[in-house]
């Protein structure tokens, strides 16, 4: 999101603490979904209760709630922050409230309802599926603020937010059900109540940030049109994160599954030191190199000039790839080796050290393949970003499919999906950043009143 | 939008499905604009009323002429506008500008046949003549807009065309240039050609060139009439472009200003005066015959790369028998009057440089009294007509320069003493013939065929007299001691328009030029021979 870079150049040169403040607001912007899920899921026994009957119920529940924001916010949120993005580039701030606040709504509504008929179609009862509405609604717009407020706040304030509704969700549901004794509904409760305590403090955010009067004439609806390959590419690399699970399910089941949705769940953690380097280095080092090629290309660079800068946009991309492979590779190696007596300290027995080391080798790949769909965003390659992630989806897809088929192991299916998707991501990147100058200019209108420069960096930024 | 089979549009329910003998191919003039040329045009289809003609204007875009400013005669069969672009859309256009854009480059983006016109464009460019082969390539008509726009062929000619041309220049102002430059050509050879026996262009510039390719493809021949010599007035806007001056160095781009460094405009200048002369070389190359208005044209025409075989000098001429009747059938009176009556008779746009007239008026009223008229058409540069105005009030001479709108003939001339015309560029001013015929003595600029019209083209042409003084370009100075001279001297003016009167009536005379042109349009077939053109 444009505008959080300054903030966290300014944050990583107060220090040692203003450093780890930036890191951690990017591992919270760029993991908070998948730690907070996990999160939920694993203290739900021992919340509720390994004894309790309600245990099932509860993880049906809180995993359809988060499942389904997932797949509704995500594609919301890359609308509604590339919307806001634009606006905030424009310096038309008054764009912005009245859009957001639809998106928020939207976001709202299509969580409630899908969660509510998924939850139902589950045979769990009314009043249940109600409340796991309720929270699927609470984070998917949760996740949407997020999406926006990391641009418009202060990092401060977006860990704040964070911290604060993690908190107070783990306290009350402990609270109300461990120690009062209630049940799962007062459980769900306390979720919800964080979780949109973090929505407040965010939109308190975010509003202080816009200006008193709101232009109420400002659409989203023309933005999900213009956006649709990008919003397409959001849901299908969500999608891709859950569906070698569902297959697993649906073809192997039992414990093989149960270990590899597990395994899965726990490599995914590896990647928020190298989902953090990317946020940070994204929006600081690569943009002030993006916007450097595109002012540039606008004060009147010479072709040859330009192309250099072009190259140098392709070396920054290989930089970053560099970087964020070197993080997540010591992160792996090290969980790699820390495999086995970590599952001895887990309780989980040795066949479940396979599917891990598997899974923690296909997250990196996946962390990577997701860096290079946020630089595709960056560059408004759209119909590519979307190729790429639609090509994710497929491949874990496939060879989670044939390796199950195959009496393999489903984890090395998804390994080999994650890492050739990765790979077709990257091959896309460089091929996109390598011919960057043409893909700005031929996608220019011509015959639009201000048809200036302005359009090439409005049109070619996340 | 350019049709793509070319459906010429009846005029008052006329019969458009015959070929029409003679297909004028215009470009910002007659029938939607008031000048020389447009009355020219005018005048000979009124003339000829046995030939058909089908009208083909080409204007800059749809919102530019909205009303035909003359009445078409009976043998006008069709009018078919064509557009060089689409008007700037706005707001919410805008947005679907955008989708179209990004649909159009989706479907051009991996497309890597390149296009006969795309090669055409790039021989425009890089070659120095123009022969039949390149226009066998722009007639391909083989190029779709969206394909110039944003296909990946015409992306690559673009970059080779800027490191040949322009390494230098901002790559950005290369690319819009390039656009704005090639587009209304691309648009315009892709529409089809109206059925006719000879195709005829008043301009060689972007109408000449869809001439010459139509004439190409179909094998009718071609023939070019020139007023005033395209390349030249389109060079002389170049050098007064307001987009070329306002350079940006040392300045910080502020993305609104449209401002451009000095190099870059430079670079970009010496491209559009080289793509014109291209255009011109290839409108030369297929024409029959390369018609001008006087001499000094012919031979820039040849400089320009017009075979000095095809070409001939064709002028103008009056029907002076009605041209006076309309008068009331006596010449002009030439009196000692105060003060002295000074017409300007033309549109008020900036090539015929109306602020050295007045600036030459303010110079001449410290010698004698004037009355000055400047006669025309005000609505075609409305900033240009608004400078002027400023110009007059800023000197104090509202009271002696009034601005008038067009009026017959009949009630202009007997209205001044001394017809003043400072143009940069001419052809062959009809307005000097008129005035001549009126016995009223001219002080004009040495462009065009002014020199021939007031001293003579010939040896029996020069002994008639001088009809009046010729001044060098844009000189105030020289412009106003020519009006002192004539204003404080009667017999002058008397001994002056009486030769004018003498010569338009001895070498100027409408049925000559009614004559020439009835022989060209009927002078058969595309020579085989005919064929190429060298810069």
């Amino acid at each position: 999101m444009a505008g959080i870079g300054w903030r966290l150049e300014r944050l990583i040169q107060g220090g040692i603490s203003g450093a780890a403040a930036a890191y951690a607001t990017g591992a919270a912007v760029m993991a908070l979904p998948w730690v907070l899920t996990t999160a939920v899921l694993i203290s739900l026994p021992a919340v509720i209760g390994r004894d309790r009957a309600d245990l099932a119920t509860g993880g049906i529940v809180v995993n359809v709630a988060y499942a389904v924001a997932l797949l509704v916010a995500g594609p919301v949120q890359i609308v509604v922050s590339r919307y806001t993005a634009d606006r905030l580039y424009e310096g038309h701030l008054r764009a912005i409230a009245a859009p957001f606040c639809r998106g928020l709504a939207a976001t709202f509504f299509i969580c409630v309802v899908a969660a509510g008929f998924t939850l139902l179609a589950f045979d769990l009862p009314l009043r249940v599926a109600l409340w796991g509405a309720a929270l699927s609604a609470a984070v998917g717009a949760q996740w949407t603020a997020l999406s926006v407020g990391n641009g418009l706040c202060s990092p401060g304030l977006v860990l704040g937010a964070v911290g604060a509704g993690w908190a107070l969700s783990f306290f009350l549901a402990a609270l109300l059900v461990a120690v009062a004794g209630l049940g799962l509904p007062e459980y769900l409760f306390g979720l919800i109540s964080g979780q949109t305590l973090t929505l407040v403090i965010l939109l308190v955010g975010v509003f202080r940030a816009l200006p008193d009067e709101a232009d109420e004439r400002a659409k989203l609806l023309p933005a999900f049109r213009d956006y649709a390959a990008l919003a397409g590419a959001g849901l299908a690399f969500n999608a891709s994160l859950w569906v070698d699970k569902l297959i697993a399910w649906a073809l192997v089941g039992g414990e093989a599954a149960a270990f590899h949705a597990g395994a899965s769940t726990i490599a995914w953690f590896s990647t928020i030191p190298c989902l953090a380097w990317i946020f940070v280095e994204v929006e600081t080092t690569f943009h002030r190199r993006f916007r450097g090629f595109y002012r540039s290309l606008e004060e009147g660079a010479s072709l040859a000039e330009l192309r250099r800068g072009g190259r140098a946009l392709v070396d920054e991309a290989a930089r970053l790839l560099r970087g964020a492979a070197s993080v997540q590779g010591g992160v792996t190696g090290f969980l790699l080796l820390a495999a086995e007596p970590l599952a001895r300290w887990l309780g989980l027995p040795p066949g479940a050290v396979l599917p891990y080391r598997l899974l923690l080798v296909a997250a990196g790949a996946q962390a990577l393949g997701l860096l290079g769909l946020i630089l595709l965003y960056y560059f408004d390659l759209r119909r590519e970003a979307c190729l790429a992630a639609t090509g994710v989806f497929l491949g874990v897809a496939a060879f989670t499919i044939v390796a199950s088929r195959s009496g393999l192991p489903p984890s090395l299916g998804t390994l080999l999906g994650c890492s050739l998707g990765a790979a077709l991501t990257w091959h896309r990147v460089f091929r996109g950043l390598s011919a960057v100058l043409k893909h700005t200019l031929l996608g220019q209108p011509f015959g639009a009143e201000r048809a200036t420069a302005h359009s090439f960096t409005r049109n070619s930024r996340r | 939008m350019i049709p793509t089979k070319f459906e010429p549009a009846p005029v008052d329910g006329r019969n458009a499905a015959a070929p029409a003998d003679v297909c004028l191919v215009l470009e910002g003039t007659y029938p939607y604009v008031k000048g020389g040329v447009s009355t020219w045009v005018h005048d000979l289809i009124a003339s000829l009323p046995d030939l058909r003609f089908a009208l083909v204007h080409v204007a800059p875009d749809r919102g530019t002429y909205t009303r035909t400013l003359y009445s078409l005669p009976a043998n006008v069969v069709s009018l078919t506008d064509l557009y060089c672009r689409e008007p700037l859309a706005r707001g919410r256009d805008t947005a679907a500008l955008e989708r179209a854009a990004r649909a159009e480059r989706r479907r051009h983006a991996d497309v890597l046949r390149s296009s006969r016109v795309l090669h055409g464009i790039r021989r425009l460019h890089l070659e120095g003549h123009a022969d039949s082969s390149l226009l066998d390539d722009l007639a391909a008509g083989d190029l779709s807009v969206g394909a110039f726009l944003h296909g990946r062929a015409s992306f690559e000619l673009m970059t080779e065309l800027c490191e040949r041309l322009a390494p230098g220049a901002s790559f950005l102002d290369f690319f819009w240039h390039f656009r704005s430059m090639h587009l209304p050509l691309v648009r315009l050879l892709g529409a089809e050609p109206p059925a006719a026996a000879t195709y005829h262009a008043l301009c060689t510039g972007y109408a000449g060139t869809l001439a010459a390719a139509w004439s190409h493809r179909t094998g009718r021949p071609f023939l070019l009439t020139e007023h005033g010599i395209y390349t030249r007035e389109r060079k002389l806007e170049l050098d007064q472009a307001a987009w070329f001056r306002g350079t940006r160095d040392g300045r910080r781009w502020n993305g609104t200003d449209g401002a451009i460094d000095s190099a870059t405009a430079s670079a970009l200048r010496k491209m559009w005066v080289q793509f014109f002369r291209a255009l011109a070389r290839c409108a030369y190359a297929r024409a029959s015959s390369v018609v001008s208005l006087s001499d000094v044209s012919r031979k820039r025409q040849i400089a320009d790369g017009a075979p000095a075989g095809r070409t001939l000098v064709v002028p103008n001429g009056i029907d002076i028998e009605e041209f006076q009747s309309r008068l009331g059938g006596r010449p002009s009176q030439v009196a000692e009057r105060s003060p002295v009556r000074v017409g300007f008779v033309g549109r008020l746009v900036p090539i015929k440089d109306v602020v050295t007239l007045i600036r030459a008026c303010f110079l001449a009223l410290h010698a004698v009294e004037l009355d000055v008229h400047i006669i025309g058409p005000i609505d075609e540069d409305p900033r240009y007509a608004r400078r002027c105005r400023r110009l007059v009030a800023k000197l104090g001479l509202a009271h002696v320069i009034r601005f008038e709108e067009a009026r017959p003939i009949e009630r202009i001339y007997p209205a001044i003493d001394i017809l003043v015309l400072t143009s940069f560029s001419e052809g062959q001013p009809l307005v000097i013939l008129e005035a001549n015929a009126a016995g009223i003595p001219v002080v004009a600029s040495d462009v065009g065929s002014c020199r021939d019209l007031l001293e003579g083209r010939t040896g029996t042409d020069r002994r008639i007299g001088p009809s009046g003084i010729v001044t060098r370009l844009a000189a105030p100075e020289e412009t106003a001691a020519a009006i002192a001279r004539l204003a404080q001297d009667p017999e002058l003016r008397r001994l002056m328009g009486a030769a004018g009167q003498r010569r338009v009536t001895a070498y100027y005379r409408k049925n000559a030029t009614l004559s020439t042109y009835r022989a060209l349009y009927r002078a058969g077939p595309w020579p085989a021979s005919a064929g190429a053109s060298s810069a």
